[in-house]
């Protein structure tokens, strides 16, 4: 190794043994750029064999485990962006349960029993990403930003989809998957209540009746930002 | 445009936090897929720098085990939110510092202050006021230097 490689690495592991490792750029800097990527693979080598410090356990099993939740969001990613997995792991984070988030939504939106039946069926296909990010009303997310403590900002760029999912928008912000859904009243139809998820990828509503509070909960979560 | 091929892992590695995070406003601008994997290495440093954070105020707060994992996966997943916005953010370790603090606050408040009683407002008298009333009132003489 030359002086200055060396110098660093020694420097580096002597950090490691005393656990106060340093961010790799400080000791990057000695090193000849050439061989900067040698470094780095024989210091994550290094500590890769010794494994994980002793008493640190616990702070492991938190960082792991958080580790676990955001990749469980990423993974649930799609048509509504990261949301729909974000606010499955932040109930499971706070101790809120689904229920109670459908009953404080029905509360701030005077929502009745029939229209309480449609929002639980909604909020579910939200959780499991079955509903269209774009087409959720900002109303709804703040509504959810104040139940679940969040920044409401912070909702309104989660549901963007994820760049190169199917619900993605192109440069030119149009939606792949088409129009909005249709929010007009079926006169007279006996079919059962279909959420989006249930009429070919989420791309067209179906009215589920005339019900005002029905159509509300439709509003909210297939009417567009404004609605 | 959205070339699939990530970014250099060594490359990112050596960008420290801001530029980083330049990074990945710029991408997510953009469009390009390549911001997902930036959005990973904040991650990864977010969350280095949430978990002692929580671990040392915690131990202020008697947090058990599971409430300290809880809140570490609770700041973990707000910072997740966080870098979804499509705007200049601060360093990861301000957003990590911030989110681990509040989801903190959300198990277990930080401990009231105890209540201070005030002090009685002093009475502050000059020196040679008190030193002029003493010998006024014989309670000392004043020093002639030879009893020194």
């Amino acid at each position: 190794m030359s002086d200055a490689f060396e110098q660093a690495f020694l420097a580096a592991v002597d950090d490691l043994n005393h656990g106060r490792l340093h961010d790799p750029d400080i000791y990057l800097r000695t090193v000849p750029a050439a061989r900067n990527d040698e470094f780095t693979r024989r210091l994550s080598a290094l500590m890769a064999a010794r494994g994980p410090a002793a008493g640190d356990e616990q702070h492991s099993e938190s960082y792991e485990a958080a580790l676990a939740a955001v990749a469980a969001v990423k993974a649930a990613g799609g048509p509504a962006g990261i949301l729909p997995g974000a606010l499955r792991q932040l109930r499971k984070a706070r101790g809120i349960e689904r229920d109670a988030v459908i009953d404080q939504l029905a509360d701030e939106y005077t929502i009745g029993a029939a229209g309480h039946d449609a929002l639980r069926r909604y909020y579910h296909q939200l959780e499991t990403g079955s509903l269209l990010g774009p087409k959720l009303s900002h109303r709804l997310l703040r509504s959810l930003a104040r139940i679940f403590d969040a920044d409401a900002e912070d909702f309104i760029a989660a549901v963007r989809p994820a760049i190169g999912s199917a619900g993605a928008t192109g440069g030119a912000g149009r939606t792949r998957l088409g129009l909005a859904p249709a929010m007009g009243r079926s006169s007279g139809s006996d079919e059962p209540a279909r959420g989006p998820a249930e009429t070919g990828g989420g791309a067209r509503g179906r009215t589920i009746g005339p019900d005002p509070d029905i159509e509300r909960v439709e509003q909210l979560f297939c009417g567009g930002p404004a609605a | 445009m959205n070339d699939p091929d990530r970014l250099d892992e060594a490359a990112l590695r050596r960008l420290d936090d801001l530029a980083l995070e330049a990074l990945r406003f710029e991408l997510l601008r953009d469009g390009d897929v390549r911001y997902e994997h930036v959005v990973e290495h904040l991650l990864a440093r977010g969350i280095a720098a949430i978990e002692p954070l929580v671990t040392e105020l915690g131990e202020l707060r008697v947090l058990v085990a599971d409430q300290h994992q809880r809140v570490v996966g609770d700041a973990s997943v707000r910072l997740q939110l966080r870098l979804a916005r499509p705007e200049r953010l601060p360093s990861i370790e301000t957003l990590a510092s911030q989110l681990a603090v509040a989801c903190l606050d959300a198990v277990s408040p930080a401990p009231a202050e105890r209540p201070r009683l005030a002090a009685r407002r002093p009475q502050l008298r000059t020196i040679e006021t008190q030193l002029r009333g003493a010998v006024h009132e014989g309670r000392i003489k004043p020093n002639r230097g030879d009893q020194s």
